[in-house]
């Protein structure tokens, strides 16, 4: 039920980001414009059409992710970007670039890299996986593969220091259908694979040693999850840039909408409310500017890291 | 970490000595290496004996005299700001690049050029001091305040509300200067920090920011030490840990402020100085503060003088060639730390 009302304030959402922008549509021309197809409205299809699509899918991917590592960890801080996996994806697709190949193996490649690398470094044979030690060791790979971007990217040539910062903050101005498609396929692949997992990632929140009781190969399905969640953030982060906090955000944001329980789908939903969010204000607020949609992400994330961190504060006093 | 046995005098001495030299070298450097290579018989006579005619005298006493000093004024107070967080956070990531107080001086900069338009150098480096200030208590507080300061164990609290407060801070100047302007210097000047925008009177400006920062930091260093035993113990020797955390927290108000007046958000020196002076003068936090001013300016320095040799004739800013640095040997301070806590 509460799903349905999600999707149904996305879909309002989509409706008026795809309405917004320079060019203010009325529900009429909106309505004629979709009925007109590709040739007849070639702003909605060409430019506003594939822009939103992919923000819906992106968000939803990054949401979706997002909240498969935040349950895998039991934590809800232990987000894709808070951990540095979609630092090492942007980090991945711009060396791709740079070398010639496809961004998105690149980022695909970037992304499997930084979660191998902190997993490995933060499970301890006697102790098992520490989230804790998981979040630090994160916090210092999200910064090392930033600062070695920012680098390759000067490298590169002031020429594309516009599109580095589409990198950096995550941006939404260059979509094309192509991208688009892109952005679909890989939702439903990861979709298809992180879904199903929900009922796993349900038993997972009573604890290691329960989930085992319940049958559960935790050895097998822990790296086997997190790898495909980062691979799905990868490759949303191939298409748009690091969309900050977005993952972190939705997972937490579905968890208080919908009273507690894993919810894959509404955290999906969040992310891609969030990202049609961030590009409506992107086109409305300072249209001349057009501000990467990812600052805007960012201060909506941020505060509710914030908010997170004050609570335990009370908690503690 | 923390309990290191103070070395001998005589030991300090030839540190400290050394240390020197290293600051002495990084700058003989700064000033001969570059796009342009200056020998040092020039560097010489360009100090003692300045001929206008002359552009090699003109490029070491112009630019590159004005640059290092001000790397080195920003370094200085960088690494005792750093070192006062690590000793009143009682964590050793603490470092005022990470934990967005330097992101609260630039936005606080950027948000007063942008609603009052250009101002005077110490206004704006007041502004800086109070945005440093405002991002400091804010970190302080929500990683736990003042019983966190008496509490062992690594914090992961402390991180997150640095990244937090850094990535609002960092965003909203973004999306400020982007609308402002399309100036690509300014944003990168304002989001990682570069040297090389500010000139020497500038730096005279905002010398008494740094000055006061240091010796209010070496005022308070006998109160950290205290707070260092505990709380309890600290107040039975005499001093007030609120006090002495509120003058602490001024003190690194101060300095990254006025750092950040300068050259903008820089990262890391804060981070690794003190970890080298800690290894080097013990457990005395007056003593670590002595030694990670010359050292935190040595580094930032030598880093300059490298992302002006390895980009050129362009150049790598400052806090970029920092930050790759930083990020790794973040990453190896946390694998000791977590590694001894095993």
């Amino acid at each position: 039920m509460r799903t349905l009302l999600l999707a149904s304030a996305l879909l309002g959402l989509v409706l008026l980001s795809l309405s917004t922008g320079r060019l203010w549509l009325t529900p009429e021309q909106l309505w004629s414009g979709l009925r007109a197809g590709p040739d007849g409205d070639l702003l909605l299809w060409h430019l506003r059409l594939p822009r939103v699509l992919a923000g819906v899918c992106i968000g939803a991917g990054l949401g979706l992710s997002g909240a498969v590592f935040q349950s895998l960890l039991r934590n809800p801080l232990a987000a894709p970007d808070i951990l540095g996996v979609s630092q090492g994806a942007a980090l991945g697709g711009v060396a791709a670039q740079v070398a010639g190949t496809a961004t998105m193996i690149g980022a695909g490649l970037g992304g499997l890299a930084a979660t191998a690398l902190i997993f490995a470094l933060s499970v301890s044979r006697e102790q098992g996986l520490d989230p804790r030690r998981l979040i630090l060791y994160g916090i210092g790979c999200g910064i090392t593969c930033s600062a070695a971007l920012s680098i390759l990217l000067i490298r590169v040539g002031e020429a594309a220091a516009g599109q580095a910062m589409a990198w950096l903050a995550g941006s939404l101005n260059a979509i094309t259908w192509q991208e688009t498609w892109m952005a679909v396929g890989a939702l439903a692949l990861g979709g298809l694979v992180l879904l199903p997992a929900s009922r796993i990632l349900d038993r997972l929140e009573f604890g290691d040693d329960p989930a085992r009781g319940w049958g559960i190969a935790l050895s097998l399905w822990r790296p086997f999850l997190a790898l495909s969640a980062a691979l799905l953030t990868s490759a949303m982060v191939a298409l748009a840039g690091t969309l900050s906090f977005v993952a972190f955000v939705s997972g937490p944001l579905a968890h208080s909408l919908s009273g507690g329980r894993v919810t894959l789908w509404g955290a999906a939903l969040c992310g891609a409310g969030l990202v049609t969010l961030a590009d409506i204000a992107t086109r409305v607020l300072a249209p001349s500017a057009l501000l990467p949609a990812g600052i805007y992400t960012a201060l909506i994330g941020a505060p509710w890291l914030v908010l997170i961190l004050y609570q335990k504060v009370l908690r503690h006093s | 970490m923390f309990g290191a046995v103070s070395p001998s005098s005589q030991k300090l001495l030839f540190r400290g000595a050394l240390c020197l030299a290293v600051l002495l070298a990084g700058f003989v450097a700064a000033l001969a290496l570059g796009a342009r290579e200056v020998p040092l018989p020039v560097v010489w006579q360009a100090l003692i004996r300045f001929d206008a005619s002359d552009p090699l005298h003109g490029l070491v006493q112009g630019l590159r005299l004005q640059r290092a000093l001000i790397a080195m004024a920003c370094g200085a107070a960088l690494a005792m700001a750093g070192v006062l967080m690590q000793s009143l956070t009682r964590n050793p990531l603490a470092d005022p690049g990470l934990m967005g107080v330097n992101a609260g001086a630039a936005l606080a900069v950027v948000l007063v050029i942008w609603g009052l338009g250009p101002q005077s150098v110490p206004l704006l480096a007041l502004a800086a001091s109070i945005g440093a200030g405002s991002a400091a208590l804010a970190v302080w507080v929500l990683a736990g305040g003042i019983a966190a300061t008496g509490a062992g164990g690594l914090s992961i609290r402390l991180p997150l509300a640095g990244m937090a407060i850094s990535a609002l801070c960092l965003s909203l100047v973004a999306a400020i200067v982007l609308v402002q302007t399309e100036s690509r210097a300014l944003y990168r000047f304002w989001m990682v920090g570069s040297l090389g925008q500010s000139d020497l009177a500038t730096l005279m400006r905002v010398l008494p920011f740094l000055l006061s920062g240091a010796s209010l930091a070496l005022l308070i260093a006998r109160g950290l030490n205290a707070m260092a035993l505990g709380r309890d113990i600290a107040t039975g020797l005499g001093t007030h840990p609120a006090l002495v955390a509120v003058a602490a927290l001024l003190a690194v108000t101060l300095l990254s402020g006025g750092a950040v007046a300068l050259a903008g958000p820089i990262g890391f020196v804060g981070l690794i100085v003190p970890h080298v002076a800690r290894a080097i003068t013990g457990a005395n936090l007056r003593q670590s503060l002595v030694f990670a001013a010359p050292m935190g300016a040595a580094l930032v320095l030598l880093c300059d003088t490298l992302g002006r040799v390895a980009a050129r004739p362009s150049e790598v800013p400052i806090g970029l060639v920092l930050a790759l640095i930083g990020g790794p040997a973040f990453m190896l301070l946390l694998s000791q730390l977590l590694g001894a806590r095993r």
